[in-house]
This record gives C-alpha cells, structure tokens and sequence, in this order.
C-alpha cells in the first residue's frame, strides 16, 4: 500500500517554516495549512512584506537599532535625553522599555550577549560603536538592561568594566522577582519600577 | 501531624507506559515485577514531578515512549493544605528540544523552581548505598538533589552555575595566548558569575551538611547500638576550619580569588578545575574516614544512616516526610537494615519499594498497610 504524504511542494513550504525560531513540525504544518487556505492578496501581502522588511531594514548607524532609515526615529528625536544610554540585547527590548513611558532617553542595541558556547565574543556584539558613542563627555549614565541569565549578566559586567575608566555612572537595572529571565517577558510595571530602582555597579 | 501523600499518578507516554493509573497506598507500595518491565520507570516519574528531572539524569528524548513526541504526568497528592494536582507536559519541539508546561492546580508555572518540592521524594538507589566510597560526584547529587527540594531558589543558582561553567570552560577552549590581557576580562566576568552563584551553592549546602551531621550521628548510634560514631566535613577549594561560619560574601570572595589563581592551570587545562562543581564531603565513622578505612557493611549502614537523615531532616524542617523511594536497593540490605528502615519510617513516610519478589519482612505486614502492584511490560496490575 503506498502511503499518502503531502505533494513535494507543501512538503517544502513545511520544512521552510520549520527552520523558524520556536516553530516545530506539527505548529509548521499548522501555519502552511493556513497559508494555503488564506485568500490569495493575503498570502502575497505576506511574501511582499517579509521582502519589504529585509530590503529596506538596516541597522541605525548610532545606536544599531533596526531602522528603515540611516538613523532610527529614537537617534533623530531631539526630544530625548542624550545624557542616558540604556544597553539592551536586542531590538525588541527597546520596545518594551519604550512602553514602560518611564525613559525617555537613547538606546544601544548589541545584537546578542557574551556566550562562548556559540561562539559570540565581544568583538561579535556591538560594543566598539557604544565606546564611541561614550568619548565625547556628553553621556552621564549607562543603563545596562540586558537579560538577567548569567550571560547578560556577564555581558552587562563586562561592558561596565570597559566604561569605568570614562568615569560614567554605570547602572543595573534592579529587577523585582524576574531573575533569570529575559527582558521581553518582563511585565511592563515591573519593568518601570525596575527602571526607577535602578542599581550602581 | 502534617503529612505527604502521593494518591495517584496518571503517566502518557513516558517510558515504556502508554497510558496509566495508579492509586497509590498511603503507607507502603510495593512494585514487582522482572527486570526491564517499567518498575524503576514508575518511581522516575514520581521523581520527575518533584525535581523536575530525571533522577537517572537522562534528558526528556529519553523519557517519552518511542515513537511518540510528548509525555504526561499527573499527581493527585495531599498536604497539609489539602488535596492538590500537579503535572507536567514535554513536547518535543525540535531534535533536542523539548517545551514543557508545569501545573500547579491546573495553573501554569514559568519556571522548575515554582514547582520542585511540592511533591517531595528521596530516592534510594543501589548508587546511593556506594555513597561513601563513590565518587565526589554522587555525593554532591546526594546533596544538591535535596536541596533543590528543600529551598525553592537552589535551582536557579545551580542552573545559573552550570551555564557560567559551561561558557567559562567554552571560552578556556577558545583562548589564544597572544591576548591574554583580553582573555583574563573575559574570563573575569564569566568567573563573577561563578562566584555570586556558586557561594550561595557552598552556603545552602554547608547548611544542610550542619543538619546532616546533627541528625545522622543520632540514627547512626541507633542503627549500631552506639557502636558506631558518624561526622560529615564539606571540602571546599580552601580545606579551611572556619568554613560552617563564614558568610556568603566572605565564600563569594574566596571563590572569585580561586578562579583567579586558577587561571594558569585551567588555561593549561583548558577546563575550570576548582569550585563547588569539583566539592566532596567527607564522612568518618569512628573518627576514620569511611571510604578508606571502613568495612563494606559499615560503609552501607552509615549510607543508609544519611538517607534516614535526609528523610527526619525534611520533617524537621518542612513538618511532613517525603515520599521514599526505594530503588531496587531494599533487597540490598540485610535483614536488620531492611527492620530498622521499616520501623523508622513505615507509617510516617508513604513508600515505595521496587523488588523483583516480596522479600522476608514484608510477608508479615498486614494486607492494609500495603499495596502490591504487578508490573509487566508497561502495563501496572492490582492498580
Ligand atoms: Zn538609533
């Protein structure tokens, strides 16, 4: 008896969106299932979007957020507080602060953390552009906001360690209860009180 | 008094079970059967819900039954608190990984911490009964097993070790001599993160060996007519007297300072050579160190002393015994050791015994204090 399988080009659709981050086999065949069944503007917008944003997204050449300009909207915002750098790992992470509506100063994306184990030392993140960002005197504070697993704390340690002979304040954010955890998945009250509490190192 | 009872346990594809129940006796279980028919499997998942892993250290790949891509376990147990639920679901994601969902009274928790404990075991294996003379390895799990049970926070701290352990050692491997300079910042901050968690590590578990000690030296003069004489000492990286009073600032600095001068021989060795991850504790009986100079059955009655300990440690200091899970190893004891387990415990710590017959002592017991369960093949009879 032959046995029935998806034809091969639903096969490959499948094993394309199982290279996704945190998308399994069965969640895979879910979506394809989806995206086949979506109504045919809908499944294009899609692949046009995807495209779109892998054209046109770049990395802020300040701050290394992602941005659809040369500098981001944050960079460019004359509103901001250009005496206070907050430190994260991602560009996510920028968002969650941002929604917290308790800072209103500038960012430094780093695109990951110190982690040997895959290979990710400091001249792999992006930390020569945040020394440079730091030599003309006007920052006063650092706010490190990377994760609080071992390697953010690392890296938040490591990067306080370069900054210290500039003489800027160097600060940790003081998480609640949320240790070990990552930025994204902290609640936004926690992550504002965390914001005011925030800790010299 | 307070009590622990595991009164059921549902198991979905974990191990060589498909789908079963079990209503347990709240005093004594015995689990029969041939070897490699899913005795030990049932106590693993016992433990599993309280540790959080596998007592045989094996990861989930392992635990689901071939061929399929999740497991389930569900306790009914009471506390003092009442009757509650606790269950756990792993689905394989990808090649080795797996996403697992913890309920605590069908609420989901974030993280292992929240839950390991609720269900609190001790679990005797024939490897424990080698407790003095094994490796530094298996006395280490003794502890840090116990302890990930006993303080709701251990696990963070060991997890957060392991992985600075992991990456300091990673980078070791990595370094290129020309900058050393560069490779002693890094390995700084991966040594800080050592030392923060690895000093509340040696803290908790200098604690507990206090307890140990106190508790183990009594059921050792009970289990020999006084004859025999049981002291636990921790080894750390520094052999130091003062170790039980020192806080754990002043062992977080020790720490960061036996990293440092440890650098060139672990750079040479392209590994991390001292820490809590390589720390033993000794045992003496008589004032002799047991792994050297005690006879073999010295040796396993102050084995079974320190799990008795564990056992009156965990009602001392949470009110209720945990649940006992003896391991193919009742059958290990002789006669009086198998008496003085079940006179100290029967009745007090529900237990479950793996045997391949029912052995002497428990004919006599009474049908009501226990309950015999039949394993062939995955599948539990007298259930
Ligand atoms: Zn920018």
């Amino acid at each position: 008896m032959a046995l029935y399988f998806y034809p091969p080009s639903v096969e490959e659709l499948i094993a394309a969106l199982t290279k996704l981050p945190g998308v399994g086999p069965k969640t895979a065949q879910r979506l394809a299932m989806h995206l086949l069944h979506a109504r045919e503007e809908d499944a294009a917008g899609l692949a046009e979007a995807i495209l779109q944003a892998r054209e046109r997204v770049r990395r802020c050449h300040i701050c290394g957020n992602l941005t659809d300009e040369e500098t981001c909207p944050v960079c460019q915002d004359e509103q901001r507080d250009t005496t206070t750098i907050c430190v994260v790992e991602q560009p996510g992470d920028c968002i969650v602060v941002e929604k917290t509506g308790q800072y209103q100063g500038l960012y430094h994306v780093l695109h990951g953390a110190l982690s040997p184990m895959e290979g990710i030392g400091p001249n792999d993140l992006n930390m020569a552009s945040l020394m440079q960002r730091l030599q003309n005197g006007n920052v006063q504070e650092v706010i490190m906001a990377t994760n609080t697993g071992v390697e953010g704390e690392a890296t938040a340690l490591y990067l306080a360690r370069q900054i210290k002979p500039l003489n800027i304040k160097v600060s940790r954010l003081a998480y609640g209860v949320a240790v070990g955890g990552d930025l994204e998945y902290t609640d936004e009250a926690t992550l504002g009180r965390a914001l005011q509490g925030r800790l010299s190192i | 008094m307070a009590i622990l009872r595991l009164n059921s346990l549902i198991m979905r594809n974990f191990r060589n079970y498909k789908e079963a129940e079990v209503s347990f006796n709240p005093r004594l279980n015995l689990i029969l059967g041939d070897n490699a028919q899913g005795k030990t499997n049932l106590l693993e998942a016992i433990a599993y819900l309280s540790l959080g892993s596998s007592f045989r250290e094996q990861g989930d790949d392992k635990l689901r039954r071939q061929g399929e891509d999740f497991f389930f376990l569900r306790a009914n147990y009471s506390n003092k608190s009442g009757s509650h639920l606790l269950s756990v679901g792993s689905q394989s994601v990808k090649a080795a990984h797996n996403r697992r969902l913890w309920k605590r009274d069908e609420n989901p928790c974030r993280k292992v911490s929240e839950i390991a404990g609720l269900l609190h075991t001790v679990v005797f294996t024939p490897e424990d009964l080698q407790l003095v003379k094994s490796s530094p390895e298996v006395r280490r799990k003794f502890l840090d097993r116990e302890m990930v049970q006993l303080y709701s926070g251990y696990y963070l701290y060991l997890n957060n070790y392991r992985r600075a352990l992991q990456q300091r050692n990673n980078l070791l491997k990595q370094l290129d001599y020309s900058a050393s300079v560069q490779a002693d910042e890094q390995l700084a901050v991966w040594e800080e993160q050592l030392a923060e968690n690895g000093a509340v590590i040696i803290k908790k578990r200098l604690d507990l060996l206090h307890l140990l000690n106190e508790i183990g030296q009594k059921i050792q003069a009970e289990l020999t007519d006084c004859r025999e004489q049981l002291r636990l000492q921790y080894l750390s990286v520094w052999s130091a007297a003062d170790i039980e009073k020192i806080e754990p600032a002043e062992i977080a600095a020790r720490l960061r300072q036996a990293y440092v001068d440890g650098r060139p021989e672990d750079k040479r060795r392209r590994t991390t050579l001292l820490g809590p991850h390589r720390d033993d504790f000794r045992i003496y009986i008589n004032e002799t160190e047991g792994r050297y100079y005690a006879s073999q059955g010295q040796q396993r009655t102050a084995a079974l002393a320190l799990k008795l300990s564990e056992l009156e440690l965990v009602w001392q200091i949470s009110g209720y015994y945990p649940l006992l899970l003896l391991d193919d190893v009742f059958s290990e004891l002789d006669k009086n050791r198998r008496r003085e387990l079940l006179r100290l415990m029967l009745g007090k710590a529900q237990i479950f015994i793996t045997a391949t017959e029912v052995a002497g002592e428990l004919q006599s017991l009474r049908s009501e204090d226990y309950q015999l369960f039949e394993i062939e093949n995955g599948c539990i009879l007298g259930a």
